[in-house]
């Protein structure tokens, strides 16, 4: 299919080293927020809050990071990944709008065609947040209050018990369901069962989703083996 | 509180934005300009644009709820660069609380330890796509050359963990709240939102039906979206009847 250009190989030694350049880039840009307040303001940080803030979440985020890594990375290609690292909101955004990408070209994120097309995807969906995000700075106090004003709404958009996120999942779920549900069944019965005998983990459930990808992917394993 | 919503804030906000659009953009013309090397018809590569914009639509807005929520703690500015760069909306709620929490009065000094704190907090994905993620991919690849139908497998499999955490817990939720067998506090709006899961899920069935039925391509980019607000708009209803 190819006629010109950079063979399979060196195309991705490329993406590598420009995701490299651009995400050491954008390293550089976060950490000189709080460096550059605290040269502008003349303050050091205040350490014992310091300490206790960051003895509370740095451990657990940095583990939730690495493990995102290992987990997303090969569904989001590897263009796609390091857009999608810097960009952040995996979960509810870059994952899903890639997997509905290849899916429906019928390609996974590894071969050729799919490391393009979950790139755009993953691209795409970025530029689109970040203008939500810009517009919706400007429109901060107004629609703040509207939305505050009304019980309803502030319910429908409530982080935790809200139904934005349950949309998603439900409309995800469809789709690949109807595409492999031989290998959904069995992880989505156990998590339901889970759920319902330990009720204390649906505020940690995020920590369980990469306990139920290898267990998912240890199902589909043993059912690739016997050819079912 | 000034110092929370500072000029200086504003602007490094606003070069942040303009850097994570100049990323998009540049990896975006790369990857056209590689899909048209390798003969990937421009339909394809534009389906993937846009079936990706109208979905990115829906989940923004608790993005952009939760950065407004955020502001009222953390000032608007920083709420901002928060949700533009490695944003998440669930991890950043929970560290600004976290963090505030532990402070109490919010000086000019107790803001510079928050802003340190979340960044720190978040940054260990893309320190480890800096040193490790070509390894990584390389083994990935050779999974793939050896073996494709199973590294298909895999990272279906892999997705079906994610969509087996979060369906199933709503899913158990809702049986839960309608059994009324766990605590309150465990399934608030449980019923609703499973009713809202099941809603998402039978409108995407019914756009698969249209669209396999009548032959209708086109309308496979405003299937998922259009289920979602579907489902959000009747959840309106659902939360009212419980």
């Amino acid at each position: 299919m190819r006629n010109k250009g950079l063979t399979l190989n060196e195309y991705r030694e490329m993406t590598h080293r420009v995701g490299r350049i651009w995400t050491a880039a954008a390293m550089l840009l976060i950490i000189a927020v709080p460096l550059l307040f605290c040269v502008i303001y003349g303050v050091a940080p205040e350490w014992s809050s310091f300490l206790r803030g960051a003895a509370a979440i740095v451990p657990m985020y940095w583990a939730i990071g690495l493990i995102e890594v290992f987990n997303y990375s090969p569904m989001l290609g590897i263009g796609g990944t390091y857009l999608a690292f810097v960009t952040g909101n995996l979960l509810n955004m870059k994952v899903p709008a890639a997997q509905v990408a290849l899916n429906k070209a019928g390609v996974s994120a590894s071969s050729e065609e799919g490391e393009v097309l979950s790139t755009i995807a993953v691209a795409v969906s970025t530029i689109v947040t970040d203008l939500i995000l810009v517009a919706g700075l400007l429109f901060v106090i107004p629609i703040t209050n509207w939305i505050n004003s009304d019980p309803v709404l502030s319910s429908v958009f409530d982080l935790s018990s809200g139904y934005v996120i349950p949309a998603l999942f439900g409309a995800l779920g469809a789709v690949f369901l109807a595409k492999s549900w031989k290998i959904a069944v069995a992880p989505t019965l156990l998590m339901i069962l889970a759920f319902l005998l330990i009720p204390a983990v649906y505020p940690i459930s995020g920590i369980l989703i990469p306990v139920m990808s290898v267990l998912s992917v240890l199902i589909a394993r043993w059912m690739y083996k016997r050819e079912m | 509180m000034d110092f929370m919503n500072s000029a200086f804030l504003y602007v490094i906000g606003a070069a942040i934005a303009v850097f994570v659009l100049a990323q998009s953009v540049y990896f975006l013309v790369r990857a056209v300009k590689r899909g048209r090397e390798l003969g990937i018809s421009g339909k394809a590569m534009k389906d993937a644009a846009v079936s990706s914009a109208t979905f990115s639509v829906v989940p923004s807005v608790p993005i952009v709820l939760a950065m407004m929520t955020l502001a009222a703690t953390i000032g608007a500015p920083f709420s901002w660069i928060r949700l533009s760069v490695i944003g998440s909306m669930s991890y950043e709620t929970v560290a600004a609380g976290a963090v505030a929490g532990a402070a109490g009065d919010i000086t000019p000094s107790v803001y510079a330890g928050i802003m340190w704190v979340m960044t720190i907090g978040i940054i260990s994905g893309p320190v480890f796509n800096i040193f490790g993620l070509k390894k990584y991919q390389n083994r990935l690849a050779l999974i793939g050359q050896r073996n494709p139908k199973w590294s298909k497998i895999l990272v279906d499999a892999l997705f079906m963990g994610i969509i087996a955490v979060m369906g199933g817990q709503y899913i158990a939720k809702g049986i839960a709240a309608f059994a009324g067998t766990a605590a309150e506090k465990y399934v608030l709006n449980g019923q609703a939102q499973l009713l809202t899961l099941l809603t998402g899920a039978a409108l995407m069935g019914v756009f698969g039906l249209v669209i396999k039925a009548a032959k209708a391509k086109w309308l496979e980019n405003f299937a998922l979206p259009i289920s979602m607000i579907g489902a959000v708009a009747l959840s309106v209803v659902y939360h009212g009847m419980f």
